[in-house]
């Protein structure tokens, strides 16, 4: 890397650090000296100090959130997948189901959920089946447009050494559709995720999404900041892990 | 009846290592079990295939398929009660690829299109020829057709007698115009793949792969991808990849298009080197009447679409060519021949 190409990145760095740090002071600063009402907008320290005084109780919640996160993401991405996929080979099934997928995804999916809640109760099911649904239309919908792309040259490769349409699907047409797989998998990432906490916002006794609701009904709105911040945490990370991920994976490009 | 083999044994002794073989057969599929060279011959000589055909025979193990062994085990039980010989293609001069009045017709958005018309093409054992012809005139229609990648309506197309349905990897190996190589499979992978759908064992394909990526001269590359290979490694890897099931027959379409003229040359002697060594049957597809004629025993000239053949030239220079054939007075001969009937036919369309 040349001088002036690390000497722009680190610019880059610096300015991005300095935005933060900006942004955090306003944060702190409007409500304390009364510009903004502290229950609109609770100062930055008061959130770290309600995390520093609860944080065992939050943690607990942050457990549950995390396990119907992973189970959602879970389902999301295998349902998605492999109706994707097999969707995906099949024109007569393309044909009839997309325009229905995409319809749907289309749909606010909150408005679901008080069929769903009737349906699967209201624990921890409820949270990660609805996550799930949310996250797999764009795994879908993303698996099919990338198995669309591929370049049918290599089904004819395929075809002549003799492959199975199982064995050209698995070996041959996922490789190649993975880019757009993966960006299905990271918005459906990202949804389940959703998905989740707006589950444990409307109807639930545990969870991040349940502080925030709890915390709001209670005007308690460091409380509720808190959870927020930690919600906005959760989809930073997983989607940093799978950024990294898809970087690795689709090498050959 | 009783069938004199080669090495002089006689049939009893086959008829119990075949039943032996069949009723293991569990170990012959999943394992390589030892096999006695007279079975193998004995298996030649009764599949359909002709006494040449490899089985994937390495040194050291014999790796059989069951549906071959129960094929030549009911032969052999016909061939004793019947007292009937087996086709036995010795008589015929071995006529590998047959074509007879194939028609074909794709049908598009604006209505249908007629891409070869009644043409007739028989190749034998072990020749190399060439199609040529002008843009659009279906030699790469016809090619896929007797691959059977493509499903033909009007005419007969058939490999060994047998009429062609569907692609045999066993008995026609491909090679394609533009990077067919699996992007995300390196050379080793890439080679090897064919081989692994098939069920082979893991040793077996990387042994095969790395023998052919060493043939190709790709020794020291087996790990590289394709976006790290030039052009002409590339195409050398996807010969390597339509050589490793051995096949009797290998088809190529314009496998060196996107090559320049020096690497296009190179890789057609080292084909020429692969064919007098392996000694197998080449049908090749190309636009450049230079190749066509430095490579080929034969050059079949199509006309422009409709495709129809309008000659069958045969190439009288003998082998091994060499840079010296191009310049060569004969050579100029048979290439401007060549290009005058295709002119010809583009005119009069």
């Amino acid at each position: 890397m040349g001088k002036k190409q690390a000497d722009k990145i680190s610019h880059a760095r610096n300015t991005q650090i300095a935005i933060v740090v900006i942004l955090l002071l306003i944060w702190e600063i409007l409500p304390r000296y009364g510009v903004v009402h502290p229950i609109i907008l609770a100062p930055f320290t008061s959130v770290i100090m309600e995390g520093y005084l609860h944080y065992f109780n939050i943690l607990r919640h942050l457990g549950t959130t995390l396990i119907e996160i992973v189970v959602a993401i879970l389902i999301a991405w295998v349902i998605g997948l492999t109706i994707g996929l097999l969707v995906g080979t099949n024109k007569t099934l393309r044909e009839l189901l997309v325009p229905l997928f995409s319809s749907l995804y289309a749909v606010p999916i909150v408005i679901i959920y008080p069929v769903l809640s009737v349906w699967l109760g209201l624990g921890l099911q409820a949270k990660y089946i609805f996550g799930g649904l949310y996250g797999c239309f764009p795994v879908l919908l993303n698996t099919i447009a990338g198995v669309q792309s591929i370049d049918t040259q290599y089904i004819t490769v395929a075809k002549s050494m003799g492959a199975s349409k199982f064995q050209t699907i698995i070996q041959i047409i996922f490789p190649l559709s993975l880019p757009g797989i993966i960006s299905g998998i990271r918005l459906g990432a990202a949804l389940a995720v959703i998905g989740v906490i707006v589950g444990e916002m409307l109807a639930s006794s545990e969870g991040i999404g349940f502080l925030i609701e709890a915390n709001r009904t209670i005007f308690n709105s460091a409380g509720v900041y808190l959870a927020i911040l930690i919600s906005i945490g959760i989809v930073a990370a997983i989607d940093r892990i799978l950024f990294i991920i898809e970087k690795k994976t689709v090498y050959w490009r | 009846m009783k069938r004199e083999l080669a090495n002089g044994g006689d049939e009893r002794k086959y008829h119990k290592s075949l039943v032996f073989v069949c009723i293991g057969r569990k170990s012959v599929k999943s394992k390589n079990v030892n096999c006695p060279e007279y079975v193998m011959h004995f298996l030649r000589e009764f599949l359909l295939l002709g006494p040449e055909t490899d089985f994937q025979v390495d040194n050291k193990t014999t790796c059989l398929k069951f549906k071959a062994i129960l094929v030549s085990y009911l032969n052999l039980l016909l061939s004793i009660f019947s007292g009937a010989l087996m086709k036995n293609n010795e008589n015929n001069p071995r006529i590998v690829v047959s074509v007879k009045n194939l028609s074909h017709v794709f049908s598009s958005r604006t209505g249908e299109i007629k891409a070869l018309e009644n043409i007739s093409i028989e190749v034998q054992k072990g020749e190399f020829i060439t199609l040529v012809g002008p843009s659009g005139c279906g030699k790469s229609t016809a090619l896929l057709i007797i691959g059977g990648l493509l499903e033909y309506q009007e005419g007969e197309v058939c490999l060994y007698d047998m009429p062609v349905r569907k692609p045999n990897p066993e008995l026609v190996g491909f090679v394609f115009q533009e990077t067919s190589l699996f992007p995300w499979k390196n050379a080793i992978d890439n080679v090897e793949f064919p081989l692994r759908i098939r069920g082979s064992s893991k040793e077996q394909r990387k042994c095969k792969a790395k023998e052919l990526l060493d043939m190709m001269g790709l020794g020291d590359f087996p790990d590289k991808y394709p976006y790290e290979l030039s052009g002409g490694m590339q195409q050398r890897v996807a010969i390597a990849r339509g050589l490793i099931q051995n096949p009797q027959v290998m088809l190529l379409d314009e496998p060196f298009a996107s090559l320049d003229e020096q690497t296009r040359t190179r890789l057609g002697f080292e084909l020429l080197r692969i064919w007098s060594q392996m000694k197998k049957t080449m049908i090749f597809v190309t636009h450049s009447l230079t190749e066509a004629v430095l490579l080929s025993q034969r050059v079949i000239v199509l006309s422009a679409r409709p495709g129809r053949i309008i000659d069958d030239i045969a190439i009288d220079i003998e082998y091994p060519r060499t840079y010296e054939t191009m310049i060569s007075e004969r050579f100029a001969m048979l290439r401007d021949r060549i290009r005058q009937l295709i002119a010809e036919t583009e005119v009069s369309v």
